[in-house]
């Protein structure tokens, strides 16, 4: 996968401060495509503990936090495939009280969101919470410009259904 | 615009051709519906954010932290006693080992012995083999001496037009013998001479 768009950090940090810095967006990537709390706990663990293991082949053509995702996107999927859960839901996740958008509609796009393809969620995070470009999203999920394009188009126009 | 909200979808995301954004800007402001829909996307996009923003989550697992940060963990203490028993026990055996403690094994110290005397004589062995080598190097340096001495004389012999007895080749009794029959053959053919062994053998008759 070509994915030298996406070295925006150079520094090379060691694991426990990569643990520290990236564990949290790890554990909320994973719950986007796993939709299940304590499935993403375990998914940082072993994404942790693959990239560990796989730090040797790590070419750092990319920063290590695409290196990271690139390892969850895979355990993630991997999970899915093999696994009999699927849609668990994300209540069990703790709500900021900064949160300012209203609750009851907050509520209603948690639903909405929950009604999604797991890739469907995972669009949803690269774009709305890492801000990644769709060159980007792209190149991490291995699939055309084109086709992200189309399929951000579609989840949005989902999501307007649903919680219309 | 058929296709508006692909291009809505792709302004809110900044991705939207700079060539095509006149055109956009034009129809939404045609266009209420667009705007509405626009609004939505918009408050769809913040609220999407906003709740992967605020998930908190415990995640500090010590166990996972302290494997990678290399802090010294519960059950590194018994590792750490034994390596100091190890480290007290090897400090004992070379106490032993240099001052010669321990009685070894007996077997083992014929073995030594033995290895020790076969290393005796190996090296007596290379002693009498280098010796042996000085010898035939004397021998060959004796014999290339007397090989000169012999040339010399022959040399000197030569300058004197005289034929040394050292050049001329040792001939068997039966190669003289030979010699003379064949010769006498010849004679016998010559009648006008009587000629007798020692006539043939002499300086003058040769000259002749």
């Amino acid at each position: 996968m070509d994915i030298k768009t996406l070295k925006n950090i150079k520094e090379f940090l060691p694991l426990p401060e990569l643990y520290e810095k990236y564990s949290i967006e790890i554990f909320k990537y994973s719950l986007s495509i796993l939709n299940n709390e304590e499935e993403a706990k375990d998914a940082v663990q072993e994404v942790f503990v693959k990239y560990a293991n796989s730090k040797s082949s790590f070419r750092q053509d990319c920063s290590q936090k695409t290196w990271l995702l690139v390892i969850t996107r895979n355990y993630c999927y991997n999970r899915l495939q093999h696994s009999s859960f699927k849609n668990y839901g994300i209540e069990e996740v703790r709500q900021n009280e900064n949160y300012e958008i209203d609750y009851d509609s907050n509520i209603s796009l948690k639903e909405a969101l929950k009604m999604l393809t797991p890739e469907q969620n995972e669009l949803i995070y690269l774009k709305e919470y890492e801000g990644y470009s769709y060159k980007e999203i792209a190149e991490l999920t291995n699939q055309s410009l084109e086709n992200v394009k189309i399929k951000l188009f579609r989840v949005r126009k989902r999501l307007r259904e649903i919680l219309k | 615009m058929q296709d508006y909200e692909l291009k809505l979808s792709q302004f809110i995301d900044n991705e939207l051709p700079i060539d095509e954004q006149q055109e956009f800007f034009y129809f939404l402001s045609q266009n209420e519906e667009a705007r509405n829909t626009l609004a939505e996307y918009i408050e769809m996009k913040q609220g999407a954010k906003a709740l992967y923003t605020s998930l908190e989550v415990q995640l500090d697992d010590p166990n996972f932290t302290n494997l990678y940060a290399g802090k010294p963990e519960k059950n590194n203490k018994k590792y750490k006693f034994m390596f100091y028993i190890s480290a007290a026990a090897s400090i004992i055996f070379a106490f032993l080992f240099l001052f010669n403690e321990f009685s070894p094994d007996p077997i083992l110290k014929k073995y030594q012995n033995l290895q020790s005397e076969m290393i005796e004589l190996k090296e007596n062995y290379n002693a009498e083999l280098n010796k042996q080598t000085e010898l035939s190097k004397i021998n060959n340096q004796l014999y290339e001496e007397t090989d000169k001495l012999k040339r010399a004389e022959v040399k000197k012999n030569k300058s004197d037009n005289k034929i040394s007895n050292v050049l001329l080749p040792k001939k068997s009794n039966q190669q003289k013998k030979n010699n003379f029959d064949s010769i006498n053959d010849y004679l016998a053919n010559v009648p006008t001479f009587v000629v007798t062994k020692d006539d043939f053998l002499g300086q003058q008759i040769i000259g002749n």
